[in-house]
């Protein structure tokens, strides 16, 4: 047979079932530019957000039915889905969500086009759940690329603040940086493994040479996979805002509208921990990588909890103040990634799996409650007018009762250590440090304690400043001016409210069973839905 | 002969990436990359690599840097006439990171590629010799088997971008609010 014929008898193996997500995802985006292009100058518009919001329901819905095969290749090899990833997606689309909810608030007041800003956040969304699944660099590099581009262009969406622009610009140029680091590493593993795909990366470092198109082998020289992962690692560390490469997170959080921050500070976080945690799977099946790579994450993790924390310490600003809160925390997550790389070198065969699985599960569970947290922080923060100066918040409790205890609430459980038992925010911590000290990171563990101290500082700061500071005339004024510029719609702030009052009951709910997470996890992997 | 003609085309390519760094002028830089976008090419094809030599040809010597020569000419950049003071040092520190940067590279690959058997490497090149089937075959075909998904989702990114594109872009009067197509027309 010639080629053509080779290729024309080529079916590609992928069954329109698996990939229902992604379909029901691109139709539902492809929806909001032809209903924004049909509808006339105002009015049918305000029905765009409910076309985004449906879309990301019907997908979180199509993805808790299980169409796509658990834990088994599919699409050509190219997605993978697991606990992590299914969990980390659901979690991407509810971000998403919010700030479709918040959307039309903005929308209406500051002037922009609406309907490229709802396409844009399901395309976050999108590209957010393609990473979380991929199990194929290229997949992942595009995915990722489809996300930071939809962020850059959320972020400096309103033209008329010269913050968000240059918040957008700043973002836009560091992150182009950062993706040319992370594409000359999936080039250096590409060129020692002669593959793009993670369980075909995995079986290469497994057996220690590459087939040949020949049918001969060569030795595997495994310095170029550690060189690749340095500089994937780099890439993705930018993304994750992590230090030292967390420059832009203050700017941008600072410049960026708040429904932009919320998917900033969760939706892309959680994909590229998914992939990260997809990429050290793979790779850890060659020993001398766990021992590069576990000083490499591990200084990563040291300078991001240390850094993240005493930065937070001496802002003003609530929005900068919750930039490097999120350095601190992705730190603590950083911190597990190491375990996880280093774990190869001290258990083996089942017992390594069950252990893995449960730094997989501490890391899940600990990206949902981060999202649910500063979700309900910035979301209360969104709903008073309270993303500029901390003098605002002085007395809070004495106008404003519910959204003070929301957001003490918030900070308590960002804080987690030792004030506050039974929230998520604990829980996550304390599965989170329970395996570093199990997996013998005892100093690393020690001093994650030790941040976490620090951080109650700031974040009891705030609640201080709620309920035991002397209302002011001028902390009034303040939340009233920032306020003003997104001005209210009632609709839109109710939804907010609703959704703000979930994440408070999810806050004590997976504080009192974290298990309940991995309950629905276990439900989509046996398919009873279906 | 190959290593020569390496030696040389390695000499011209560092030669025309030092007259992108050091050029002020930025048509200049811009005609520098287009030089080494060039000799780019003639390595890929050194390797044996065609296909890649000539996209690398089109795509970057011809279409991207026209592109950049167009935003270059329409923003019509002058030099900055003040620096301010803690900028001052930026050039110097940034050169010296870049230089440490390329010595641990450097070294690295030294120390590590030690490792890189002879026959490993003659068994590359038996492959790349046993390789009859143009490579453009092979890679399209690959293009649109095993990588198609990827290859469909570049799609989508181009969208993301067009979308991305049309936001930043579109003019605004002093209020704020859009220019639409249907007012100018009016």
């Amino acid at each position: 047979m010639t080629t053509l014929a080779l290729i024309q008898a080529y079916v590609p193996n992928i069954h329109p079932a698996h990939i229902m997500p992604f379909l029901v995802m691109l139709v539902g985006a492809i929806l909001c530019l032809i209903f924004d292009a049909m509808s006339d100058k105002q009015g049918s518009r305000d029905l765009l957000p409910w076309v985004a919001g449906s879309t990301l329901v019907a997908t979180i819905m199509s993805l808790l039915i299980g169409f796509m095969p658990y834990n088994r290749l599919f699409a050509e090899e190219t997605f993978r889905a697991d606990t992590f990833s299914v969990l980390g997606s659901i979690t991407i689309m509810l971000a998403c969500l919010l700030a479709v909810i918040m959307g039309p608030a903005l929308v209406s007041r500051r002037n922009i086009p609406s309907g490229e800003f709802y396409t844009l956040i399901v395309f976050v969304a999108f590209g957010g759940m393609t990473m979380a699944l991929s199990n194929e660099l290229l997949t992942a590099f595009i995915a990722l690329e489809i996300m930071s581009l939809s962020l850059y262009v959320l972020t400096g969406i309103d033209r008329r603040s010269s913050r968000a622009s240059e918040a957008a610009f700043k973002y836009f140029i560091l992150g182009a940086f950062a993706s040319a680091f992370l594409v000359l590493g999936i080039g250096f593993i590409f060129g020692a493994t002669h593959t793009t795909h993670l369980h075909e990366i995995a079986a290469v470092l497994g057996e220690g040479s590459v087939d040949l198109v020949n049918g001969g082998a060569a030795a595997l020289n495994p310095i170029w996979i550690f060189v690749g992962f340095a500089l994937l690692f780099v890439g993705m560390c930018f993304k994750l805002s992590l230090a030292p490469f967390h420059m832009w997170a203050p700017d941008v959080y600072e410049g960026a509208n708040t429904p932009t921050v919320v998917m900033i500070a969760t939706s892309s976080k959680i994909a590229a921990f998914a992939l990260m945690v997809h990429i050290v799977a793979a790779l850890a099946r060659w020993d001398l990588f766990a021992e590069g790579a576990t000083y490499l994450v591990g200084f990563v993790a040291l300078v991001s909890m240390i850094w993240g924390n005493l930065g937070a310490l001496v802002q003003s600003n609530f929005k900068r103040m919750m930039a490097y809160s999120s350095v601190a925390q992705t730190g603590y997550m950083a911190l597990a990634l190491m375990v996880l790389i280093a774990l190869p070198g001290q258990l083996e065969g089942a017992k390594l799996a069950a252990a893995e699985e449960a730094i997989k599960n501490a890391i899940v569970l600990y990206l949902v409650g981060y999202t649910v947290m500063s979700a309900l922080a910035l979301g209360i923060a969104w709903l008073i007018g309270g993303e500029g100066h901390m003098a605002g918040y002085r007395g809070l409790v004495f106008r404003n009762p519910i959204a003070a205890t929301g957001m003490a609430v918030a900070m308590f459980s960002l804080v987690g250590i030792g004030f506050t038992p039974p929230t998520i925010g604990f829980m996550g911590k304390f599965y989170l440090f329970k395996e570093a000290v199990q997996y013998n990171f005892t100093a690393l563990a020690a001093i994650a304690v030790v941040t976490s101290v620090i951080s109650a500082f700031y974040y009891l700061n705030l609640v201080v400043t709620m309920f035991m500071r002397e209302e002011t005339e001028e902390a009034g004024v303040r939340l009233a001016c920032m306020r003003e510029q997104t001005f209210r719609l009632a609709s839109s702030d109710a939804l907010t409210r609703v959704a703000m009052a979930s994440c408070t009951a999810l806050i004590f709910l997976l504080g009192f069973f974290p298990n309940s997470l991995f309950l629905i996890a276990d439900a989509i992997k046996e398919g009873f839905l279906r | 002969m190959e290593l020569i003609i390496y030696y040389t085309l390695f000499a011209i390519t560092v030669g025309f990436a030092l007259g992108v760094l050091l050029n002020k002028n930025t048509v200049k830089s811009a005609m520098s990359l287009v030089g080494v976008m060039i000799c780019l090419a003639a390595n890929f094809l050194l390797m044996r690599q065609e296909f890649v030599a000539f996209i690398q040809i089109i795509v970057y010597a011809g279409a991207i840097m026209v592109l950049f020569l167009f935003v270059i000419m329409l923003l019509n950049l002058r030099e900055r006439e003040t620096t301010p003071w803690y900028l001052r040092s930026t050039r110097f520190w940034g050169g010296a990171l870049g230089l440490t940067f390329f010595f641990v590279m450097a070294w690295g690959l030294q120390v590590f590629s030690a490792g890189t058997t002879e026959p490993a490497m003659a068994a590359v090149q038996a492959d790349l010799a046993a390789r009859n089937t143009p490579e453009i075959t092979v890679l399209s075909t690959k293009m649109i088997t095993h990588y198609i998904v990827p290859f469909l989702l570049t799609s989508v990114l181009l969208l993301v971008a067009v979308i991305g594109a049309i936001v930043m872009a579109r003019r605004q009067d002093e209020d704020g609010n859009e220019i639409l197509v249907e007012d100018e027309v009016a």
